[in-house]
């Protein structure tokens, strides 16, 4: 299933003395779907947000390890590494919808407006497609003006994919998109997870074991700050080899 | 249908409910009365002020200057010369206390230094307003040289009230819900893009807010005023800013001696005899007035900017 577009390579996390991550060794496959599940509280959100640097707005982060994004093979937690930049190359969406209190296109713009230097028709001319790919043109095409805090949560939260893949991301992290949102929602969402698979990288964490299986290629169970089982999603729900994950997909704990 | 005999546990218990929900009444009784001691004071105090003021609230009392004698004095020379003093005051303290405000809500991490800045600011919105006119009358004028000027006055009540324009501000910002920062952070913002173009606009209403009871506190302060010597007597006005030569605009305005309404308001009361006394009635009543205004317009901004929260 094609090469790999990042991986993690003996990830450590630390928020101030308590470590989060344990050594995560963890291969991102490109243009695939990497489902992250594991009871609350074991490190799913945390190594999302390694991935774009999300921790080092707050004090007392540490990463230690590795996490390579290919082609280039850049070292996402590198000390050396601009934590904006990669937030550039990597889109993130998060579990509560959290569109910015303004228009609908401005919410699209304004990732390409923080990069500057671009004309006023060429941000025009992206915010269209981006919309198209989160399958929320339709609904929006004439409202465009309109707030973005009036739209429905499923919408809110297509909003916030299109807002992500404005900018043409590499990789796209998904924190439990619609643990906030009604089933009807999360179907349509769900439904744009796969369309959107084949063009690009995404991971996606999930409380939700069905959602898993519907929606991804690859599944990692993380269980107290460890990896503790990767596999093809198929492989992983029907085989699993360690028993603490059978143990979790059989409901006995989590 | 036979009536309900209640046993002697319900009779007891509603004996229970009927006592607690007399205390309920007592308190709401008692709370209401001290809400009433202070609101008849407040309406005292407006009605003794109205009575004696509104009679001379006539249109020259806004365009005469003082005068000996009290029927033609006017607060002219008042009124523009608070108005000079909290255009300074404001174009001071808003600028530098919603900076410090975003320097330590978003900028400043976790560290004695910032907990240092941050414990002298609190203290210094509790630090009597004498004490700065203190401060004013050593730096503004003997160290900086700027005279018992508008613009003395003015940077001397902003420095009085940046303590509560940076408190507020602070609290406003605090209430920009964290997911905005992320989402805005995650698309790869910078700092001052996130602040810039998200958090400020979103707490717009409360730094407003938090302004305008700065400029309302600022507008009633004679103390640090008096202290720096301001003059309690003018019978002229500032220059004016817009001049009919090139280059048509004057800053000089901002080095004319001044008085401001309170210290009009103190001259009249202290004179000796009666004559003075609704003069200083009606002072009051206008300086009472143009707080209110400001205090109302904050809530009207407030109202506004959260009605139509999307820019
Ligand atoms: N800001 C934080 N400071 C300290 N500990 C945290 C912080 N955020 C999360 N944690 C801890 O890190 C662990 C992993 O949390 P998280 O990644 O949010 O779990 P998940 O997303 O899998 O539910 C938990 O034990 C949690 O208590
Ligand atoms: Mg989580």
């Amino acid at each position: 299933m094609g090469d790999l577009k990042a991986e993690a390579i003996g990830l450590d996390f630390h928020y101030g003395e308590f470590q989060a991550l344990h050594a995560i060794d963890l291969p991102i496959h490109e243009n695939a779907v990497t489902a992250l599940i594991g009871p609350s509280g074991c490190g799913k959100s945390t190594f999302l947000r390694c991935c774009n640097r999300m921790h080092d707005l707050y004090d007392g982060s540490r990463y230690g390890g590795e996490v390579k994004l290919y082609p280039d093979g850049v070292n996402i937690v590198g000390d050396d590494v601009d934590p904006i930049e990669m937030r550039m190359r990597i889109g993130m969406v998060f579990q509560k919808p959290n569109p910015f209190p303004k228009s609908i296109y401005d919410n699209v713009a304004f990732g390409l407006r923080t990069r500057g230097g671009l004309a006023r028709s060429e941000i025009a001319d992206a915010v269209e497609p981006a919309l198209k790919s989160a399958a929320l043109w339709d609904e929006v095409k004439d409202r465009l003006q309109e707030s973005a805090w009036k739209l429905s949560g499923g919408q809110q939260q297509r909003l916030c994919i299109a807002r992500a893949l404005a900018t043409g991301p590499e990789l796209l992290l998904l924190d439990e998109p619609t643990s906030a949102l009604d089933p009807i929602a999360t179907a349509g969402i769900e439904e744009l997870i796969l369309a959107l698979r084949k063009r690009i990288t995404i991971v996606i964490v999930t409380h939700n074991m069905q959602q898993a299986t519907r929606i991804s290629d690859w599944t990692a169970f993380f269980y107290l700050g460890r990896l503790v089982e990767f596999g093809a999603t198929k492989q992983l729900f029907v085989k699993p080899e360690k028993a603490e994950t059978e143990a979790y997909l059989t409901g006995r704990f989590g | 249908m036979s009536q309900a005999v209640p046993t002697p546990d319900l009779v007891a218990l509603r004996r229970g409910i009927r006592r607690r929900v007399l205390f309920d009444k007592l308190f709401s009784l008692f709370g209401w009365a001290c809400l009433a001691v202070g609101l008849l004071t407040l309406a005292a105090l407006l009605v003794d002020l109205a009575v004696d003021g509104l009679p001379h609230l006539r249109w020259d009392f806004f365009t005469s200057f003082p005068s000996r004698k009290a029927e033609r004095a006017g607060i002219l020379s008042a009124w523009v010369g608070t108005v000079a003093v909290m255009i300074v005051t404001g174009m001071a303290a808003i600028p530098l206390g919603v900076a410090a405000a975003v320097y330590l809500e978003e900028y400043g991490s976790r560290n004695w230094v910032n907990d240092i800045i941050e414990i002298s600011v609190t203290n210094l919105a509790g630090v009597p307003s004498i004490v700065f006119g203190l401060l004013a009358l050593g730096f503004f004028i003997y160290a900086m040289d700027l005279g018992r000027s508008v613009l003395t006055g003015g940077l001397t009540l902003a420095i009085l009230v940046l303590p509560i324009v940076i408190v507020a501000t602070r609290e406003a910002l605090r209430a920009v819900p964290f997911g905005v920062r992320e989402a805005a952070f995650a698309l790869g913002a910078t700092k001052w893009q996130t602040v810039w173009h998200h958090v400020l606009p979103y707490s717009l209403g409360g730094v407003a807010t938090g302004v305008i009871i700065a400029l309302a506190r600022a507008i009633g302060e004679t103390a640090p005023l008096i202290t720096i010597g301001a003059l309690t007597y003018i019978a002229f006005l500032p220059t004016s800013p817009i001049q009919s030569q090139p280059p048509f605009v004057s800053f000089q305005w901002t080095d004319d001696p001044f008085t401001v309404l309170p210290i009009q308001m103190f001259n009249w009361i202290s004179r000796p005899g009666d004559d003075f006394q609704g003069n200083a009635a009606a002072a009051g009543l206008v300086l009472l007035v143009m707080t209110l205004m400001m205090n109302g317009g904050a809530i009207w901004l407030r109202y506004r900017l959260r009605k139509r929260i999307r820019w």
